[in-house]
């Protein structure tokens, strides 16, 4: 009897340990689906791609299997990520978490230390995975090994030139497009230039025009570091700027952002160039759309323009590095049937198909060893927008040359990230403003204050 | 046909003839009465309104949603309207403040472009108030000038300012921030607004709507800005990616010049997220807001909310209206047939010169959808009704059958007279009559049995009369002469027919009596016949004639024998 009771609680664990592991075998309900709501940041000329494939998933996949995605909030990544922080964090007033949203790693951390994600691994086969570039998915494995962000969409830095602004003051100048290659080179430039344009009105001093920007001055620090052979963080994971390296990176931008070559601005780059206020910068190759084929100066004036794409700038002697950016789709820890419906949804979303699909009207990379290593040099023939397949093109040509830098995924990267950001920000603009007041500056003593 | 009916007559003569089956009159009574129980069922869910359950069901819901939506959307188009007069009021008296410093006057602002920049950052904290309120996706200030009045495109150009937020009805996310869709860069930079991927610094007029706003004003001096306002259907900003309905105010200055536009977008994302139908049992349910006329909802004009299968992007087609089913408005588009509820929305008040072209909201769904939940209940009702019916007429097949089999086993036991069934028949009263049948059995065996023996004595005594007569008879053969026997019958043929008639039937042994019935004689005449016949016959008496007759029959019979 005892034994004919210990093999029934036996079977009984068996099944139970089966249906825990078979997610697949998650029932929905064709009448009655599943909602599932999504923040992301695909805005802007993005969002009518982003709309249709959601649309698409909805009429199709979704409808057969019950699920339906409803969108609740597009902004851009930084909105998104102080929402997303404030509900991380419990803040009062946080909106409700969403059951899908797009992020970096960076911000996975921060939920998934609170056990407030679901492990993708659940929810996909080895096989499934497989398909994708191992690397995209190393980067969306946490500490404790789990799939926690599924790769989307991947982009690099690149430098975003004006042709056509910089071919007028080549002309005057003999600049070089050489000098573009390295972040000394582009200091140079910048200083030239803004004299450049100064000199055009010299009825009014110090109104020359800025040539170069960065949409993110920390990942210029942190990717020259490693350039350089070196790292910004410590072996403890702080911050690390008290070396000769970090003053080199640190003296190449202090002159050029203080003489008014470089521009410290708060926003991105692209609004600097729509106006004619930027001949160049570093930013996601994904900011492609966002630079337009003119430019509008402030009279009104509008002036036709060419954009070319330069691979990302290195520092003088040091190797070819560039950032690995590009964040994916993260699932709030919820009922097994919405994570299993956010789990179908991703899944179709970052298939070859619909990778592709997405990839040529956004600019950016995609995500499958099918779609990037044979899929693409084909698809570039058939995209429509020019820039976008200039932009590919170019960042192919850079995935042959340079090594690929990917930031750590430690939980006060994010803090680190914009700390730093907003402290070199707010020094450069002083230090600027005490420049063109006439006020002795100096690079050493403005590196200890940011130190 | 008369073959038919002929066989039908037949079947019938039949039928009355011979009668009805067993088994057929007891299906026929089972069926009888399981129709009769099932239509009584049917009535009652008919009086008690439990058929046509789903089409109310449906209305019921159609009509909420219909009353929930419309209001929200006449309540919160309202308070838009307010909120867009009193930028419009705000912003005039900040430019008439503007003029009046700067020694410019409205009307000659298209010649002044110069103005526009300062003019235009000047009311940022006004646009930027409206914004939020967080009622809207976007406000906007669009000035009748441009930058570049000597440039090509000078025409449709005009400046402004076009203030949009990612996430419209936010109340919870500090982070939200303002983009700039059209305006001067460096005025955005200045208050902190990042410009959009589709930023431009200013308007491309192609849509008129500014443009009738203005001239709509400036027809009516007298009209108040309350009854200027005008709300446009659904209008995609030049260069834009998402629709909206926009509110436009005319912006007057004290002297009563009209010099521009504001007003205040309601996104197609935000218009999904306040007005999509509540989720329900009812798949694909979605909300339409759009200008209608001559029986057409011009949904292409129009918002959706809801349906997740079907986006504003999609609803490019028009919808006609064409009748209406079962209560419900039909409508019709390129493809797709819906059907729904539809109901006026107010947006103007009386004396504006808009009041006719009201917004439409109507609630649908695709029309075959529509009509399978209005049938709902009904079709499974009636296939269950139809099941149970089918169900019953085999029952009462099976029931009949299994009841009846032991009677016609019974009723062929008593054909075949086999009254021993073995306990076979679970039927006690064709038990008793088996019991029954079988002691009338024995009785009738009994009595046959008697009549048997009575029959084979009655045999054996005719046996012994027959051998007596075959002794008498060959006794007088023995005593007649041959020879007077043989022209006994010589003389037969001397008879007329009348009197052979008569001799053949002495020759069957019949009497006097019975010959005068048989051949319908009188006694004279048969006296007659018989005096003839022995006259003719040489016989003397009756008795030799009936002897010579003995004779001829025993020889006739010898004959047949040999």
């Amino acid at each position: 009897m005892k034994r004919a009771i210990l093999l029934f609680l036996s079977l009984l664990l068996l099944v139970g340990m089966l249906s825990g592991c078979a997610s697949s075998d998650v029932k929905l309900n064709q009448k009655n689906p599943v909602t599932v709501t999504m923040w992301h940041n695909y805005g802007g000329d993005m969002q009518d791609t982003m709309d249709t494939l959601i649309d698409e998933f909805n009429s199709t996949v979704g409808k057969e299997q019950g699920i339906k995605i409803d969108v609740t909030a597009i902004s851009s990544s930084a909105e998104l990520n102080e929402s997303l922080t404030m509900i991380a964090n419990g803040d009062l007033g946080a909106p409700d978490m969403p059951d899908i949203f797009t992020g970096y790693p960076k911000i996975a951390v921060q939920f998934q230390e609170k056990d407030m994600l679901a492990n993708l691994d659940n929810y996909s086969t080895a096989d499934e995975l497989s398909a994708y570039i191992d690397e995209f998915i190393a980067e969306g494995r946490l500490s404790d090994g789990g799939l926690y962000v599924f790769p989307l969409a991947k982009s690099t830095e690149i430098l975003y030139l004006n042709q056509t602004l910089f071919d007028a003051f080549a002309g005057d100048t003999g600049a070089s497009k050489d000098q573009l290659s390295t972040f000394e080179g582009i200091a140079q430039l910048a200083k030239q230039y803004y004299e450049w344009t100064d000199a055009k009105t010299p009825d009014t001093p110090n109104d020359g025009k800025q040539f170069f920007s960065s949409d993110a001055w920390f990942n210029v620090a942190q990717v020259g570091m490693v350039q350089l052979g070196g790292s910004i963080f410590d072996d403890a994971g702080a911050l690390s700027l008290d070396n000769d390296t970090y003053t080199h990176i640190f003296d190449t931008l202090y002159a050029a952002a203080v003489e008014g070559g470089f521009a410290i601005y708060d926003g991105y780059s692209s609004d600097l160039s729509k106006t004619g206020d930027l001949v160049c910068s570093t930013g996601s190759s994904a900011g492609i759309l966002f630079y337009g084929d003119s430019i509008t100066y402030a009279d009104g004036t509008v002036e036709a323009v060419e954009y070319s794409i330069l691979p990302y700038p290195t520092f003088e002697g040091g190797q070819k590095i560039a950032l690995q950016r590009g964040g994916g789709l993260m699932v709030a820890k919820s009922d097994e049937k919405t994570e299993y419906a956010a789990s179908v949804f991703i899944k179709w979303l970052t298939a070859t198909e619909q990778n592709m699909t997405f990839i040529s009207q956004t600019g950016y990379l995609p995500v499958t060893k099918q779609a990037f290593e044979k899929e693409m040099p084909a698809h570039l023939e058939t995209v429509e927008d020019a820039r976008i397949t200039k932009m590919l093109t170019a960042v192919l040509s850079m995935y042959d040359t340079y090594d690929l830098f990917t930031a750590p995924n430690t939980s006060d990267f994010d803090a680190v990230n914009k700390g730093y950001e907003k402290s070199f920000k707010t020094l450069m603009t002083e230090q600027r403003s005490a420049y063109l007041a006439g006020e002795t500056i100096d690079a050493q003593r403005a590196l200890a204050q940011l130190k | 046909m008369n073959m038919l009916k002929q066989a039908f007559d037949l079947w019938k003569s039949e039928k009355q003839h011979k009668g009805t089956t067993l088994q057929g009159r007891l299906i026929l009574f089972f069926a009888s009465t399981t129709i009769f129980l099932i239509l009584a069922f049917v009535l009652l869910l008919l009086l008690f309104g439990i058929n046509g359950k789903g089409e109310k069901s449906v209305r019921a819901y159609m009509i909420n949603e219909l009353s929930h939506v419309s209001t929200a959307i006449g309540d919160n188009f309202g308070r838009l309207s307010l909120l867009g007069i009193n930028l419009s009021s705000s912003i005039s008296d900040s430019c008439d403040s503007y003029f009046a410093d700067n020694n410019a006057k409205p009307g000659e602002l298209a010649q002044h472009p110069e103005l526009l920049e300062p003019l235009i950052a000047a009311q940022m904290p006004y646009l930027k108030s409206a914004m939020d309120s967080n009622t809207c996706s976007g406000v906007f200030l669009l000035l009748d000038a441009t930058v570049k009045p000597d440039a090509e495109n000078s025409e449709t150009a005009r400046a402004g300012f076009y203030l949009r937020t990612t996430q419209p009805l936010s109340t919870q996310t500090v982070g939200a921030k303002y983009y700039c869709l059209r305006g001067p860069a460096q005025v955005a930079r200045d208050n902190g607004i990042e410009l959009l991927g589709q930023w431009k610094m200013e308007y491309d007029i192609t849509e008129n709507f500014f443009a009738l706003v203005m001239d709509t004003a400036r027809e009516n001096e007298t009209l108040p800005l309350s009854r200027l306002y005008y709300w446009t259907g659904r209008v995609t900003l030049h260069g834009n990616s998402e629709a909206s309905f926009l509110l436009c105010v005319p912006l007057r200055s004290s002297d009563g010049t009209v010099f521009g536009v504001c007003g205040i977008e309601v996104s197609d994302r935000m218009f999904k997220q306040q007005y999509s139908p509540q989720e329900s049992d009812y798949k694909d349910v979605f909300t339409v807001a759009a200008p209608a006329s001559n029986n057409m909802l011009q949904s292409s004009h129009g918002l959706v909310a809801g349906n997740s299968f079907l986006t504003g992007q999609r609803m490019t087609q028009d919808l006609s209206c064409i009748g209406q089913k079962n209560g419900f408005y039909r409508f019709c588009g390129d493809a797709t047939a819906y059907g729904g509820l539809i109901e006026t929305v107010k947006l103007y008040p009386t004396g504006s010169p808009y009041v006719g072209t009201e917004l439409s909201v109507a609630v649908l769904m695709p029309e075959e959808l529509l009509n399978a939940a209005i049938k709902g209940n009904s079709t499974y009702l009636f296939l269950i009704i139809m099941v149970l019916l089918v169900a019953s007429l085999t029952a009462s097949v099976v029931i009949s059958h299994r009841y009846l089999h032991p009677v016609k086993k019974a009723l062929h036991s008593i054909q075949n007279k086999e009254y021993d069934n073995n306990g076979d028949i679970p039927y006690l009263e064709i038990n008793d009559l088996f019991d029954f049948l079988a002691e009338k059995d024995n009785e009738h065996e009994e009595e046959m049995r008697l009549l048997d023996e009575q029959r084979r004595g009655a045999l054996s005594d005719a046996e012994q009369s027959k051998q007596q007569a075959e002794r008498l008879a060959n006794k007088r053969h023995e005593e007649i002469d041959r020879d007077s026997y043989a022209l006994f019958l010589e003389k037969l043929k001397t008879l007329t027919p009348k009197e052979r008639e008569v001799f053949n039937l002495y020759l069957d042994g019949k009497s006097a009596k019975d010959i005068v019935v048989l051949l319908d004689f009188s006694k004279n005449a048969l006296k007659y016949h018989n005096k003839n016949i022995y006259s003719k016959l040489g016989v003397t008496s009756r008795k030799e004639l009936l002897m010579y007759a003995a004779l001829m029959k025993q020889d006739a019979e010898r004959m047949v024998k040999e």
